[in-house]
């Protein structure tokens, strides 16, 4: 549609004045380049067997796991110090025990799976676990095997599969059967401090953390990744 | 720069104090957010996004290591970029390579 107004402007100029107007046809691509940053957070869209609920986060290009953990699978060397169990992954004279260690409620773990479209299904190309306070800081815990940025070091496992859900439990079953090694270790100290471990008779119990804040034996962190975590 | 100012003003004949203004003029503000927890703080013109990475008072604010990486809307900056007045600055903790 095209309108044409003449104007008679103060100065006694008279202008044309043309307007075209044209309905644009939007097609995906426009869409996906103006919403490329951003994501929706899709509460409760998976249940796993012994983990709980599975939250979800899509982006354009990648969809965020979030799965909310109660427990560690501490599968590393331990040592007896003052009759409490605790970990010394540095070792190689150690026992090696599977304990799993249970978190207390004011620490808040999540595994986060990242996917992502492959040639035939989903890729995963991450795995993080967080800890988190009750205001949502986001803290890497005292374990090895991590990087700075809360970022698994998995080990080898497929990370391809038909869906999304078939890249969350392959992660995390690969994170419940690991082994923890000395990798990326920082001091044992802190971890010493954080997972304990009370010997029964038949069990192993987990003890309170030995420290009044949990949070000052971890590294407070902040990544894009982190942002996008649903507890 | 701060220094430059500095001996200007101490060369000045009359030896008077510095004009709060013209003190004023040496500083700017900068938001800068670590996680959840975000800081507003008054630094000099000259604070780079590297001086922002090694400052001890922003780290015991907001809590960051000596690992991070400086964004502003989504972009990296450089260490040595001056920070602009009034920007926000987003820090994250930057990814190590495996041991």
């Amino acid at each position: 549609m095209e309108t044409t107004e003449i104007i008679l402007r103060e100065n006694g100029t008279l202008t044309e004045r043309v307007i075209r107007e044209r309905d644009l046809s939007v097609g995906p691509a426009v869409l996906d380049a103006l919403t490329e940053s951003v994501t929706r957070p899709l509460r409760n869209v998976l249940s796993l067997a012994d983990w709980g609920v599975v939250h979800a986060n899509v982006g354009l290009d990648d969809t965020l796991w979030s799965v909310r953990l109660d427990r560690i699978p501490l599968h590393a060397r331990f040592r007896l110090i003052n009759n409490v169990l605790v970990p010394a992954f540095d070792s190689s004279s150690d026992l090696e025990l599977p304990l799993v260690w249970h978190a207390p409620k004011e620490v808040r773990l999540a595994l986060v799976v990242r996917t992502e479209p492959a040639a035939v299904g989903v890729r995963i190309s991450g795995n993080w676990l967080f800890a988190c306070d009750a205001a949502d800081r986001g803290y890497r815990l005292p374990l090895p095997n991590l990087h700075d940025d809360c970022l698994v070091c998995t080990g080898d496992f497929n990370r391809e599969h038909a869906s999304g859900a078939a890249c969350v439990s392959a992660s995390v079953e690969q994170f419940r059967k690991s082994k923890w090694n000395a990798d990326l270790m920082r001091t044992v100290e802190k971890s010493q401090q954080f997972f304990r471990f009370q010997p029964g008779d038949d069990s192993f119990t987990t003890l309170p953390i030995e420290a009044t804040d949990w949070t000052t034996l971890c590294d407070k962190v902040s990544t894009s990744i982190m942002e996008r975590v649903i507890l | 720069m701060r220094h430059a100012h500095t001996d200007e003003t101490l060369s000045a004949p009359s030896l008077q104090p510095p004009n709060p203004a013209e003190k004023g003029s040496n500083m700017k503000n900068i938001t800068v957010k670590y996680g959840v927890d975000s800081i507003t703080k008054q630094v000099e013109d000259d604070f780079t996004f590297g001086d922002l990475q090694d400052s001890d008072a922003f780290k015991a604010a907001l809590g960051f290591g000596d690992r991070t990486k400086a964004l502003v809307d989504g972009i990296e900056q450089d260490r040595a970029t001056v920070i602009p007045a009034n920007a926000t600055v987003r820090l994250e903790t930057a990814a190590n390579t495996k041991a």
